[in-house]
């Protein structure tokens, strides 16, 4: 290929017309014969132990035809497989308020809710452990573990520890060092559209399973196990979904009620949640407290970085081994540490269970780091951006942590942002109350590690080339609104040198899907575009071959390009992509050809599980050190971002408004740009909300939480959006597709940092508590005066 | 969120509503109008009636002329009204959302319901707690011990048409009758005015004044759909630079919009030191309470700041 005609270009997305013109059919969109409406009925307590479920008026309610306790799917599931502590509805005890006790499945959602107040259910109610602090320390006499398989000390679920070179020695000679207690309370992702899922058991006995999830490979794993079927009998079909950000990548008790009351029943039954089960079931970001310090030398290079992060998981695992890993080793840059300290304590409360959301395990870290590195900064005298450029990563190093850093580009990050944002003349130069903060980031394009250590592929698509002249792509990434079909179609086009008009992409159903792991952990760009390009390869050789057969030509001299197969070194030799395709497969049949990914193996002496379990097990791709916890963090490859805010902040009110980002994203090549700065707007308006009005707020310290709905969870608003000036950085990644990495988590990072480092420079105060509402600007700043 | 069954009456005219409410007096009834307050809560159980009998189909009531406003004028349709007092457009302009505003009435906005962390809840929610004085339960939740209910006064435009000394007319069982709207509200979260049952609210006047200034200021979190935290509504006349009239109402910080005199500023200049005094006396008479967003403190501390700066922007600040 010599240019690039398709990927690069900013392309509309493939699926976006149907979209807009409402022909896209959504979960709640599907209707089949015998519908029924399934409902949940939920705890009213934080943590209580179900003494006895009376159904039997409920089940004689005319309408209703069935009803689920959780001893009828007993089995424990979740997402990670060394942490299963979720079942379908509670087995013999609730863990927070909103926990899931029975179902019904009705002609009717009003005959649904009347038939869960007709089950009567009795409890004794249990001491709840609310507060962090209090699930640290060892259990009260009479208080009963959370949960039991939970095996740390009190109501703790994880500690991890991670040690790099001498912490303390760095910091004794260090010319400077800060430190700062931070506090981030929960958020969560509030998609536009709540989880919906139907289920349904054929006449054969296959379950069928349609959900808006981002993982249905995880999800018919999960079924699966719960149903004790062979994972080859569940189909998961995943219809457009709107909206994830993490909310929907974990297997959900939903999911599992609805499959339990489809065959309870033997008809077909949709859960669809309103906003307020969305809000009470959870799976945000975790409520944390960081204590982080961090030291450098008298030519402000950074010698250490101490966190000490406590993250309250909820009632659940959910993706927590990993956040409490996340942490700390998202943090070891984009800068040079040379030694790093890190302990990390997950706990287990009576709370909405926490888990993966955009940025995941990176944010809160990130926004204590940033904040401290303007202090060390302000304390050497530095420039924040010179700092910044000073301790940069370089391309091709290695962290002490063994994350194998290749294309970076967050020196050309932070250089366009400083010039766009007139930084060096405005910076602490604008009257009291206005500023310009910055903030950089860094995060995996996908885990390197599988969440199941397995030889398994990450990703496979598979293509068919047929003599209608259509292409089409199969592949289970879940589009879930950020663009990855579109992705997948540029991938391929570009590949067989064709126009997208031609590509069609089937990404919905496990039947026909080859397996991707999904769409968390930013990874489905760089996996899924890898095994697309080497798909559309194997196909294009099966194209050329019938070029060369129809032309008498070598076959090592064709190109496709421009809907056309053309012999190079003569180019006056060419014919049309589809005659090409007729002659390839006319005695042989459609074309066929598939590409699969799986992160490198960069160091063949160590099988990767020895690394996750510290005993030799089978091979495969590994990269990394061998210390505890190694492989949290690693990835083929890195996105780096940098972005300066203009911060407004009134002093007589508190009200900080942010009217300018400048956002530069290393993202290594734009293969869809408008998608790119798409999903790097979102992040700064996601990011903002969690920076200055959103918060998970308790009732009077109970479970039970206040502002389960969108007008009480302050999400902002586009009347609060901030004009983002985007700019694309491309380091051309050696491993991406076509080189490009990730931009769908990265970009949230900076934007919390850039923000409390503006209101820094904009009235001088440090803001350590999350989020940044008026009444804590006014007290911080009382205490300034 | 199902609404619960409830029958509905769609009546022509303003006699025929009235019959129908009287009608179904025993066993309840509500009146509809853009159904932005009233349906919210019904999804949630919240006082919820039998007979629900919409005004939309009576002609007469989404009448417009200058000074006098049927009860059923959309938000939105009143912002292309002229002449339309420039308070009274800053008011509509911050109310909810500008789809929302293209529903809401500016009678249904007067009549709105309290606010209150315990009682906008789903009937779920509400179970955990225990529900409170104002959803048939037998405490308040925000002050323990308290026999009558503090939720929020959340109408943006009451606090803004009370300075402008705003006259309400309503068609009742017993007849018309018309009342100044400073005079409407009570202090009791629960009944929150002296409207009658069965009555309907027809219009909305005022005095119209060219040369009166008027204004509005909220305080809110986000620059769309919150409600106020605190409102300011305010009309002034100044002749030459003394004060001819100034009336200043606060909204959200209470149960009902609260007054802050102004009289013995009548005929003096508005200088700093007056608007110093003034913003003072507005923060003595509040005590917002702990069952809205952000904490009563802080929004107690905004009184002055926000009463000073409208009162600087009326008096023609920059
Ligand atoms: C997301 C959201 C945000 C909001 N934000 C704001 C805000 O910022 N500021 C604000 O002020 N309001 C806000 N509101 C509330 C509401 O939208 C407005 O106050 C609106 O003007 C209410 O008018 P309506 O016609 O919809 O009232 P309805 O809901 O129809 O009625 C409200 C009440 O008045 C009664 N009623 C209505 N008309 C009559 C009549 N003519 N005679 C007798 N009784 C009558 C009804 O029975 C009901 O009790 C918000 C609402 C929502 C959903
Ligand atoms: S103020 Fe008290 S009585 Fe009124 S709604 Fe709130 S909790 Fe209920």
């Amino acid at each position: 290929m010599t240019s690039k005609e398709i990927v690069g270009k900013s392309t509309p997305l493939v699926d976006g017309a149907e979209k807009v013109t409402g022909e896209a059919v959504y979960t709640d969109d599907i209707t089949l014969p015998g519908l029924l409406v399934g409902r949940i009925l939920r705890s009213p307590h934080e943590h209580a132990q179900i003494e006895s479920i009376r159904v039997v008026d409920a089940s004689n309610l005319l309408g209703v035809h069935a009803v689920a306790v959780g001893a009828d799917a007993p089995i424990r599931f979740g997402v990670l497989p060394m942490t299963k502590d979720e079942t379908a509805l509670a087995v013999d005890k609730v863990v927070y308020l909103g926990d899931g006790i029975a179902a019904v499945a009705a002609d009717t959602e009003a005959i649904a809710l009347e038939a869960l107040s007709l089950i009567k259910v009795k409890t004794k109610v249990l001491p709840p452990v609310l507060r962090m602090d209090e699930a640290l320390k060892p259990l009260k006499d009479g208080v009963e573990k959370i949960q039991p398989m939970h095996s740390y000390p009190g109501s703790r679920f994880k500690e991890v520890k991670q040690s790099f070179g001498d912490v303390e020695e760095a910091f004794r000679d260090a010319r400077s060092s800060v430190k700062g207690s931070f506090r981030f309370q929960g958020v969560t992702h509030a998609p536009t559209e709540p989880h919906a899922t139907i289920a349904h058991w054929s006449a054969q006995g296959r379950l069928t399973v349609w959900s808006a999830t981002q993982v249905p490979h995880y999800l018919q794993r999960s079924l699966a196990e719960v149903f004790e079927l062979p994972m080859h009998k569940v189909r998961v079909i995943r219809p457009y979904v709107g909206g994830g950000f993490g909310g929907k990548s974990d297997p959900f008790p939903h999911e599992m009620v609805a499959a339990l009351l489809a065959k309870k029943s033997g008809r077909p039954v949709k859960i669809l949640f309103d906003r307020e089960e969305l809000f009470i079931t959870n799976h945000g970001r975790h409520p944390t407290k960081t204590e982080m310090a961090l030291s450098a030398d008298a030519l402000g290079n950074l010698t250490a970085l101490q966190i000490d992060a406590l993250i309250d998981g909820g009632a659940w695992g959910s993706f927590g081994v990993i956040t409490s890993y996340y942490n700390g080793a998202l943090s070891m840059g984009p800068y040079k540490i040379p030694s790093f300290d890190y302990r990390g304590r997950r706990v287990t409360t009576n709370k909405p269970p926490s888990g993966a959301m955009r940025g995941h395990g990176a944010v809160n870290s990130r926004y204590a780091l940033e904040t401290l590195l303007d202090e060390i900064a302000e304390d050497l005298g530095m420039d924040p951006c010179a700092i910044r450029l000073q301790n940069a990563w370089q391309p091709h190093s290695l962290t002490p942590n063994g994350l194998r850093i290749t294309s970076c580009g967050i020196r050309e990050c932070i250089e366009v942002v400083r010039e766009a944002s007139g930084w060096d003349e405005r910076r602490g130069n604008l009257p009291f109350g206005k500023g310009l903060g910055i903030g950089c980031g860094f995060y995996i394009s996908g885990s390197a590690l599988p969440i199941h250590w397995e030889r398994m592929p990450q990703s496979t698509v598979h293509l068919k080339v047929d003599f209608d002249g259509g292409v089409t792509v199969h592949s289970l990434a879940a589009e879930i609104g950020q663009g990855s079909d579109t992705v997948l179609a540029q991938c391929v086009a570009e590949g067989l040198g064709v126009g997208l008009n031609r590509i069609r992409v089937y990404t919905k159903n496990s039947d026909t899907s080859p397996i991707d792991l999904g769409s968390y952990s930013s990874r489905v760009t760089f996996m899924a575009g890898n095994a697309a390009i080497r798909a559309a390869e194997k196909v294009a050789q099966q194209i050329v071959a019938g070029a060369a057969r129809l032309t008498g030509q070598p076959a090592s001299g064709f190109v496709l390009e421009g809907e056309e197969v053309i012999y190079a070194p003569n180019p006056t030799i060419r014919l049309s992509f589809v005659d090409a395709v007729r002659e390839a497969l006319f005695d042989s049949g459609a074309l066929h050809g598939k590409g699969h990914y799986q992160a490198p193996n960069l160091n063949p002496d160590l099988p990767r599980v020895e690394i996750l379990r510290g005993k030799e097990s089978e091979k495969g791709a590994v990269m990394g050190g061998t210390h505890k916890g190694a492989a949290a963090g690693l990835s083929p490859s890195y996105s780096m971002s940098a972005y300066i805010a203009e911060v407004d902040v009134d002093p007589e009110t508190g009200i900080v408004k942010v009217p300018k980002v400048w956002a530069a994203h290393d993202c290594g090549f734009a293969i869809n740009p408008i998608a790119v700065e798409g999903q790097i707007e979102g992040c700064v308006h996601m990011g903002m909300g969690q920076a200055l009005t959103e918060s998970f707020d308790y009732n009077r310290g109970s479970g039970r939480i206040e502002n389960a709905n969108l007008l009480d969870y302050k999400i902002i608003p586009s009347t609060d959006a901030p004009e983002v000036e985007v700019f694309l950085v491309e380091s051309n990644d050696p491993e991406g597709p076509y080189g490009a990495k990730e931009a769908g988590e990265g970009p949230l990072l900076p934007i919390l940092p850039a923000i409390g480092n503006g209101i820094h420079d904009a009235v001088g105060i440090r803001m350590r508590h999350l989020p940044i509402t008026p009444d804590k600007v006014l007290a911080a700043l009382d205490k300034k005066r | 969120m199902i609404l619960p069954p409830f029958l509905l009456h769609r009546p022509t005219t303003v006699d025929e509503a009235v019959d129908l409410a009287a009608l179904h007096q025993e066993e309840g009834v509500s009146f509809l109008a853009g159904g932005t307050d009233l349906l919210p809560n019904w999804k949630n159980r919240l006082n919820n009636q039998p007979h629900l009998i919409s005004l939309q189909s009576i002609p007469s009531l989404h009448d417009v002329e200058s000074g006098k406003i049927g009860a059923l004028a959309t938000l939105h349709s009143l912002l292309g009204f002229s002449p339309l007092p420039q308070g009274l457009r800053e008011a509509i302009e911050v109310v909810a959302s500008p789809l929302i505003r293209t529903t809401a009435t500016i009678g249904g906005n007067l009549l709105l319901d309290t606010r209150c962390h315990f009682f906008n809840q789903s009937p779920f929610w509400r179970a955990t707690v225990g529900s409170c004085l104002k959803a048939e339960g037998p405490v308040c939740r925000v002050v323990p011990g308290a026999n009558s209910c503090v939720a929020t006064f959340s109408s943006d435009l009451a606090p803004l048409l009370m300075a402008m000394d705003a006259t309400l007319s309503f068609v009742g069982p017993q007849g018309e009758r018309s009342l100044p709207l400073r005079t409407f509200y009570q202090q009791d979260g629960i009944r929150r005015m002296v409207l009658k049952p069965g009555e309907i609210l027809t219009t909305i006047s005022w005095h119209d004044d060219p040369t009166l200034l008027t204004g509005y200021a909220k305080l809110r979190i986000r620059e769309a759909w919150d409600f106020p935290l605190l409102g300011v509504g305010c009309a002034m006349g100044l002749c030459e630079g003394y004060l001819s009239n100034l009336s200043l109402f606060l909204g959200a910080v209470d149960s009902i919009p609260i007054e802050v005199p102004t009289e013995s500023f009548l005929g003096e200049p508005l200088t700093d030191e007056a608007i110093e005094v003034i913003a003072k006396s507005a923060y003595a008479r509040v005590k917002p309470m702990k069952n809205v967003g952000l904490t009563p403190s802080y929004r107690k501390r905004m009184v002055p700041v926000f009463v000073r700066r409208l009162l600087m922007r009326l008096r023609g600040d920059h």
